[in-house]
């Protein structure tokens, strides 16, 4: 008989019972409507153990990558270990080097007492000793060691500004990591659009390099936007990029652009909807980060458009104060 | 027993497609847009997949219970039965691109009308 750890608890599972019956047969209330593997009010996480495939029919690929299925359809083979979807770690993390970017960017180095395990383009929440908490995404790719952090610095922002006179020996606690944007090798030559704004680049410089680390083949567009050119961080490194990986296109947009910069004026949302459009868009796979309007905005018009609502994944860079009421 | 309209239109894994077609025409339609307005799209798609998925006949645990849990935020919000019929129509719409023949709509139709009273939390037949 499998067993089914949770919590505390170490559960027999009787023959043919789903994972959301033993907890429930063991007094453990779990979030569950429909018991039919659809609607997915009862997503699980599995840290060790195999699920049988039909559990996680449905959940999309880079939450079946994670290890979620369904729990309510789940009926274990071996032993599981699981756990809810709100579960989260937390690691000790050292500032070891930060660079001023144009843009009023800090590209902020950090280095964890433990190994992280993320995938490039996840975000974080950093966590100040008094309790001060804002999510940032890792722009490294995969299995990179020190994470890499690119932060809009607000002067007067609580948690960007102090990041701004932060020094390497700075400490802070991570929590995490958390989110579906980065890279699924499950077709190398599926197309790619990634678009950002400001630091919305950080997730999708990690993606980038995670797809041309995999091999990735299908065409790949990075557009990077931001209010006026001069804003554009990281032009040489994706600029390098593009130049060693003919796949790779990046171009950067600007509403307000510098004389003589080689900056297309086209609003971000229309480049992007025009890529789409061109692509073959029930294969296409989309990444959306930064400005939560506009991520919101081109989101649906992309699925209006025909890119299947589960290919698009976005991070909208929602502020603290406004994060309950929109999100 | 003859095939259900879940199974014929591919089952599983045939409804993501289905759930975006449907979705595509709810969010396009303006008489019952705003009710799906959702910023969380892919929650508000999983719950429009338990819609298509109950009343194709496919696996679903749903209860009369449910569809009023589900809706009662929606009726106080003005939901009423010009609503209900969009979305019958809209449902038939999507089943005819799927390929579903008349007579099977007028069935999926059928069951839908048979909650129609508890979507709109009300005692039958009034
Ligand atoms: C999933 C997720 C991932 C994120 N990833 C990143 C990332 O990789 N890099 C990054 O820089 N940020 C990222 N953010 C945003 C980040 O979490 C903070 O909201 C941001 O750094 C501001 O925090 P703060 O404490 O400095 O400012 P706060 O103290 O929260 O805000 C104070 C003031 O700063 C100004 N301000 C703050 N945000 C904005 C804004 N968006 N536009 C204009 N003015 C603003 C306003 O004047 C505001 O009143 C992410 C957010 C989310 C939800
Ligand atoms: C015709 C009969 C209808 C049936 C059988 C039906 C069925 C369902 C089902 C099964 C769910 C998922 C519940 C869950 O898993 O929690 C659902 C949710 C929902 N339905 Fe319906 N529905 C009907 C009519 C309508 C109408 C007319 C509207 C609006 C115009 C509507 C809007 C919604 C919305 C917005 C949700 C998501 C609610 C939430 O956010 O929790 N439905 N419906």
């Amino acid at each position: 008989m499998p067993t089914l750890r949770y919590g505390e608890h170490t559960l027999n599972v009787e023959d043919g019972k789903t994972v959301l019956e033993t907890l429930e047969s063991a007094g453990i209330d779990y979030p569950n409507s429909c018991r039919a593997g659809t609607c997915q009010s009862c997503m699980m996480r599995v840290v060790t153990g195999d699920v049988p495939d039909d559990a996680n029919r449905g959940v999309n690929e880079s939450k079946r990558e994670l290890g979620y299925f369904l729990a309510c359809v789940c009926r274990p083979t071996t032993d599981l270990e699981v756990v809810g979807t709100d579960a989260s770690t937390s690691t000790a993390a050292t500032v070891v080097g930060l660079r001023r970017c144009p843009g009023d960017v800090l590209e902020i180095r950090l280095r964890c007492a433990r190994p992280l395990d993320f995938r490039g383009g996840q975000f974080v929440t950093l966590v100040r000793s008094d309790g001060l908490a804002r999510p940032y995404s890792l722009a490294n790719p995969t299995g990179a060691t020190e994470l890499e952090l690119h932060v809009r610095h607000y002067p007067n922002g609580a948690m960007s500004n102090w990041l701004a006179q932060a020094t390497p020996g700075t400490e802070l606690e991570l929590r995490g990591p958390y989110g579906e944007c980065f890279y699924v090798a499950d077709d190398l030559d599926r197309p790619l659009l990634l678009v950002g704004t400001g630091t919305g680049l950080a997730p999708l410089y990690a993606i980038v390099q995670d797809a041309l680390a995999a091999g990735h083949r299908g065409p790949i567009t990075l557009l990077h936007g931001a209010r006026h050119s001069a804003a554009l961080y990281h032009r040489e490194e994706l600029a390098t990029l593009a130049a060693n990986h003919p796949n790779l296109e990046v171009v950067a947009s600007a509403l307000e652009v510098e004389k003589g910069d080689d900056v297309d004026n086209t609003p971000i949302d229309t480049l992007a909807l025009a890529r789409a459009n061109t692509a073959d868009r029930s294969n296409l796979r989309v990444f959306l980060c930064g400005d939560p309007a506009l991520i919101r905005g081109l989101r649906r018009r992309l699925f209006l458009a025909g890119v299947p609502l589960r290919a698009i994944a976005a991070d909208a860079f929602v502020p603290a104060a406004s994060r309950n009421s929109a999100q | 027993m003859s095939k259900s309209i879940y199974e014929q239109i591919g089952g599983a894994p045939a409804m993501d497609a289905a759930v975006d077609l449907f979705y595509r025409k709810v969010l396009s339609d303006e008489r019952v847009s705003g009710f799906f307005d959702d910023v969380d799209m892919e929650r508000q798609a999983a719950k429009q997949k338990g819609f298509l998925t109950m009343v194709t006949g496919g696996p679903n645990n749903y209860t009369g219970r449910n569809m009023r849990d589900a809706h009662a935020k929606l009726v106080a919000r003005g939901l009423n039965d010009s609503h209900v019929d969009a979305i019958i129509e809209l449902l038939g719409q999507t089943l005819a691109e799927l390929g579903v023949g008349e007579e099977q709509i007028k069935q999926v139709a059928a069951l839908a009308e048979s909650v129609r009273d508890d979507v709109l939390c009300r005692d039958a037949a009034n």
